[in-house]
């Protein structure tokens, strides 16, 4: 009985990780990782814009791959308005040895990836903003010195077809935010590959 | 047939078709009686028929075996692909039986890590009113190329669907509200109650689990 209750209360831990996340709402902190060019990229240092696109995202997750391109065209149009993508990788290279920093830096210049890719490489900040998967988005907004998390969840309806996208809930959830509205839905949900991280 | 042999006394006619007529429908004592019985008429020609059609009736027999067993190969290479509204109703049986659902894909690598326990966990329970369901998340572009070849090297047993229904948002909390979309992700539940998992198992952590749900009853 007692191995039974072990395992009862082991399974609750992921639970656990997962409840501690941001929900809409909830105030984000800032963080400042090293990106692909050798820089340390901090939030604090885009004065002018009105909020982040920070996607978790990894080079090794086909869910994350199909999602390329179209997180590459999200930032295009929307960091001239002030709503730059930041992607990070949070996946531990010892587990996963495709998202090692060299990977990242490979996958940054073959993709042309017009955005910061960063490497959440104490794993802190995916553990604070509460990822679950890649990619996952959390968009963020400037509000006074500090950013209010707008929407969580995924980039669209279709995952492996552009073209077929019926919902595009991420640029919805931007567009309202620079319309100075709420996200609706300001939660969304998808399939993807659990974060790479030592238990 | 009839054309070929129309020349052909009645007798040794009708002996050569209720052979051919026993083997079309693999009465093997009878086809040997009706072997017999042309024997007995002692005319060579009914023989040397029957002797072809025994051949031919051999060739029969090892095309159907081999038919089966392509039947069987060709069984895993039309893997069932579901909408969600195909799946949802596996997710919800009220009977006897205990039902693990688990959503993994081939490029999960945790999921392949996973797979010999689920397999084991299987075979432990194989006599008991337990099923196992195992839905990949592949892609199915990727069904030939990589889904098969995986449930070959993994020696699945496990009925194997794909699931290709790409707004997971509308039915992921319908599988469960916890779920974040993360895999591997297992449910497991009967009629007196359900159960989900965001994490990987090892055999005894799913061997007790499963234990337990089947004590449930």
């Amino acid at each position: 009985m007692k191995k039974i209750l072990i395992v009862f209360w082991m399974t609750l831990i992921p639970l656990a990780v997962l409840a501690d996340g941001y929900q809409p709402g909830d105030k984000a902190r800032g963080f400042r990782l090293k990106n692909v060019d050798g820089q340390v990229v901090s939030l604090d240092d885009y004065t002018s814009a009105k909020g982040f696109v920070v996607i978790f995202t990894c080079n090794t997750c086909p869910y994350a791959v199909a999602y390329e391109d179209r997180i590459i065209d999200l930032d295009m149009k929307y960091r001239p308005l002030g709503m730059p993508v930041i992607a990070v990788n949070p996946n531990d290279p010892s587990i996963s040895p495709g998202d090692s920093f060299d990977k990242m830096v490979q996958r940054a210049d073959e993709k042309d990836f017009t955005f910061p890719y960063l490497f959440d490489e104490t794993q802190e900040v995916f553990k604070a903003y509460g990822a679950t998967h890649t990619p996952h988005v959390y968009l963020l907004k400037k509000e006074g010195s500090e950013l209010i998390v707008k929407y969580v969840g995924t980039i669209d309806d279709n995952y492996k077809d552009a073209s077929s996208v019926q919902k595009t809930y991420l640029a919805d959830a931007i567009d309202a935010v620079l319309s100075g509205a709420n996200p609706d839905p300001s939660l969304t949900k998808a399939i993807g590959c659990s974060v790479k991280y030592k238990k | 047939m009839a054309e070929r042999y129309g020349g052909k006394p009645h007798r040794i006619r009708f002996c050569y078709f209720y052979t051919i007529y026993n083997l079309t429908r693999l009465k093997i004592p009878i086809l040997f009686k009706s072997l017999k019985n042309c024997i007995l008429t002692q005319n060579q020609h009914a023989v040397n028929m029957i002797i072809q059609a025994r051949k031919s009736g051999i060739l029969v027999l090892i095309c159907i075996v081999f038919g089966s067993l392509n039947v069987s190969v060709l069984g895993q290479d039309s893997i069932r692909i579901y909408r969600f509204s195909q799946l949802q109703p596996r997710l919800e049986h009220r009977n006897d039986t205990t039902y693990l659902i688990n959503f993994w894909a081939s490029w999960c690598v945790p999921c392949l890590k996973e797979l010999p326990a689920f397999e084991e966990v299987r075979e432990k329970y194989s006599d008991r009113k337990f099923k196992m369901l195992m839905v990949s998340l592949d892609f199915p572009r990727d069904i030939e190329t990589k889904l098969l070849p995986t449930i070959a090297k993994y020696n699945l047993k496990a009925e194997v669907v794909v699931l290709d229904d790409p707004d997971a948002n509308a039915w992921i909390d319908k599988v469960d509200p916890a779920w974040s979309g993360a895999i591997p992700s297992t449910l497991i539940y009967n009629s007196k109650s359900r159960s989900f998992y965001e994490k990987g198992f090892t055999f005894e952590e799913l061997d007790q689990i499963v234990k337990l749900k089947l004590h449930e009853k």
